[in-house]
């Protein structure tokens, strides 16, 4: 499922980032790589979406989360 | 040229460029006193802990050919001073802005004795990645390890024992703000000066090599550029980090803290963009109430007993009377307007620091991103334009935390449209003498009139001049809410007043003087120099052929079309030239004890045929739009070139006079 679909107090793993970007290498400097467990904190203004990387939260705009494929915990 | 993080002047000592082997200078002193570089992510606590380590001893300073800001300072670890360089906070030597690309480049430069990277306890993989970089790029290192206490508030605290056996180099619990650690941080810098620490696991790069990343004159990175070796070097360090992690970090599962509980408020789609305002409101309060009373105190103080004493004092000594009245008209008017301006600055400042310092800021690019998307732009862009509400130069400078070039020209040309304190001077005064019993509200309007230009001024150019911007992803850390802390927000006021001082405050005093010299030089009349009626002099001659012009707005004044001019110079000035030329009337024995105020409104009354309220709204429309100052013109040509200066500043004008006309000629039909 896409990372904008996860639900509030849910954790899941990143699978994968569909852009070819060079947003691909700052979300996974950021701790968003392949197989990082997130945990969604909700949603914030303007679509953004605010996570957990261990202690880290980090907020990424709506339209790039949604290039992040996720895998329920 | 000089290194980037290169310290000019910091300290006493003579600091001399030279030429090293990475095609950048490098840092060199009489006595050749080791350089420190200062590396971490973003709202770390990095500047806490420099000023905690170097206390006064500190400057800003620009980086070389760049306008990204340094701060450096002298340390004495053990007695020994090192210049200590805070470099700007980067998630990577990747560099996708000015700043991280100065932050790189320093790095890689091996002039550098050392590098102490602050280590985020509660983002520790993050941090690791970054020190996993400075160490590939070849730099001896000394860990810091930074936000204990927050992540022991999380259950997340790692062990600084296990975590500097893993890395090989001293990690050291360190807290600018207790001072906690301090010692031994010291201690441990002062050893591996000695003998340098290189971390171990991770394969050093010559400098040569790694310098492609950071060599002078090539910019951030593009999203094309060397991806996928990028995400090969940096898949590298990240199966580093993890080795690390492992053997010195938690694994459980964060506790909720206050912060989550306040960003299920202040990041609500609803409470957030509301709270935002509430914070922005609160902010320009605190300067109309504390700060106009600081201001009226100064300036009371500068023109009348100041004035007095130095006038007493050329006449005891003999001065000529025209020498007397450049000193007191001139001069100390200057200087009296400069001094007027720094209660305004310090509190913009001081907001701004606090907002920025509780990690509030990092939220307000979350709350605005969308609205700055309609613009072509994204949350960060927020940032310097809040900035332009205290003053539109360091705005400029501010517009560095966008990665790409356009979205800095975009952000840089709507940077003038913010309202400055100064201009909000100018408000005051107006807003006191022609609505008194609603200035607030007033003044409040024209903020809400500053945003809805931004907004207006960016859509026009995002569908003219700028149809191919694009906004970049936001991908931004939210460190934990904290309080302010109190003497490194204090230090920050002071030295960007004391910057202030140095680089706005002198255009300031010599328009005044410049000033006061066409007011003293008579056109007709046979006055002699420095005894002419204002109306005879140059200053009048030129203002009287501007005022017809003002006519549409209900202001065909000369006194009103020169403060404008003046105005050009610093918007500060438009009251000074306005006082000032009152004031010589009142020399000749015109409108002998009628305040500023009182004048103006007179005039305004007379101009505008009995609508002064739509008259004074035009004229403060056209003040907060019509040309920015010499020192904002000038820095927006050092940074975009003459031509979209000139093309910026014809279209602001073009649009402030239309504006404002409309302004009046609806006004008055009210």
């Amino acid at each position: 499922m896409l990372l904008t679909a996860l639900p509030p107090g849910v954790a899941a793993h990143v699978r994968a980032v569909s852009t070819e970007s060079g947003a691909v290498l700052r979300l996974r400097e950021m701790g968003l790589r392949p197989g990082a467990l997130v945990r969604m904190m909700g949603r914030g203004a303007g679509g953004s979406r605010i996570v957990t990387i261990g202690a880290a939260r980090i907020a990424i705009d709506g339209v790039t989360a949604a290039l992040i494929d996720v895998e329920a915990a | 040229m000089s290194a980037p993080g290169a310290c000019h002047g910091g300290g006493a000592r003579a600091v001399v460029a030279t030429t090293s082997p990475v095609g950048t200078a490098s840092l060199a002193t009489a006595s050749r006193v080791p350089s420190i570089l200062l590396v971490g992510n973003p709202n770390v606590g990095k500047s806490t802990l420099f000023n905690a380590l170097t206390r006064a001893r500190q400057r800003v300073v620009n980086a070389p050919g760049t306008t990204v800001e340094l701060a450096c300072g002298v340390w004495c670890p053990e007695c020994d001073d090192v210049t200590l360089v805070d470099l700007p906070g980067t998630y990577s030597l990747i560099a996708r802005s000015p700043d991280e690309q100065v932050a790189a480049d320093a790095v890689h430069d091996p002039s550098h004795d050392l590098a102490v990277v602050v280590l985020d306890a509660t983002a520790l993989s993050r941090s690791l990645y970054l020190l996993g970089q400075v160490a590939r790029a070849g730099r001896p290192v000394v860990a810091a390890l930074t936000m204990i206490d927050l992540a022991e508030a999380r259950g997340l605290a790692p062990n600084a024992a296990a975590l500097s056996t893993a890395l090989g180099v001293p990690v050291i619990e360190a807290n600018g703000r207790t001072g906690k650690g301090l010692q031994e941080l010291a201690s441990a810098v002062t050893e591996a000066l000695k003998n340098p620490c290189h971390v171990k696991g991770v394969a050093r790069h010559d400098t040569a090599g790694v310098a492609r990343h950071s060599t002078a004159g090539v910019g951030p990175h593009d999203d094309a550029d060397d991806l996928p070796g990028n995400l090969t070097e940096a898949q590298q360090l990240f199966d580093w980090v993890e080795t690390i992690t492992d053997a010195a970090a938690s694994s459980a599962d964060p506790r909720a803290t206050l912060t989550d509980h306040l960003d299920r408020v202040l990041l609500n789609p609803w409470v957030g963009p509301a709270a935002f305002l509430a914070v922005v409101w609160g902010v320009f309060q605190l300067t109309t109430v504390v700060a106009s009373p600081l201001m009226d105190a100064v300036t009371r103080t500068v023109q009348g007993p100041v004035a007095g004493w130095v006038s007493a004092a050329l006449v005891a000594v003999g001065a000529p009377s025209w020498f007397s009245s450049f000193v007191v008209g001139g001069v100390l008017a200057g200087v009296g307007t400069v001094l007027s301006f720094v209660p305004l600055m310090a509190i913009m400042f001081a907001s701004v620091s606090a907002l920025e310092s509780t990690g509030y800021l990092a939220r307000v690019a979350v709350v605005a991103d969308r609205a700055m998307r309609a613009l072509g732009l994204d949350g960060r862009a927020m940032l310097p334009l809040i900035v332009g509400f205290g003053c539109n130069v360091p705005a400029l400078s501010a517009t560095a935390v966008l990665p790409h070039a356009r979205q800095r020209l975009l952000t840089g040309l709507l940077v003038p449209l913010t309202s400055c304190t100064a201009r909000l001077a100018v408000y005051l005064l107006l807003a006191h003498t022609f609505f008194p019993h609603s200035a607030g509200t007033v003044v409040f309007g024209m903020y809400v009139a500053s945003v809805a230009l931004v907004i207006g001024g960016g859509l026009l150019a995002r569908h003219t001049v700028m149809r191919d911007l694009k906004p970049e992803p936001l991908i931004i850390a939210l460190p934990d809410y904290q309080l302010p802390h109190l003497r490194t927000l204090a230090i920050g006021v002071w030295t960007r007043i004391a910057s202030f001082t140095r680089k706005a405050g002198s255009v300031i005093v010599v328009a005044v003087m410049v000033l006061w010299a066409l007011q003293a030089i008579p056109v007709r009349g046979g006055h002699d120099v420095a005894d002419v009626p204002v109306a005879d002099s140059v200053y009048g001659a030129v203002a009287q052929s501007v005022a017809p012009g003002l006519a549409p707005m209900g202001l065909d004044d000369w006194r009103i079309a020169a403060s404008l001019v003046a105005g050009i110079a610093a918007k500060e000035v438009v009251i000074g030239a306005l006082a000032q030329s009152y004031a010589l009337e009142d020399a000749k024995g015109d409108a002998k004890s009628a305040s500023l105020g009182k004048q103006l409104r007179a005039t305004v009354e007379r101009t505008s045929d009995g609508a002064a309220g739509a008259a004074a709204l035009a004229l403060m429309v056209f003040v907060l739009a019509y040309l920015p100052c010499l020192a904002t013109l000038a820095e927006q040509r050092r940074l975009y070139g003459l031509r979209w200066t000139v093309a910026a500043g014809s279209a602001q004008f073009a649009g402030a006079y239309g504006l404002a006309v409309l302004v009046f000629q609806v006004g008055r039909l009210l």
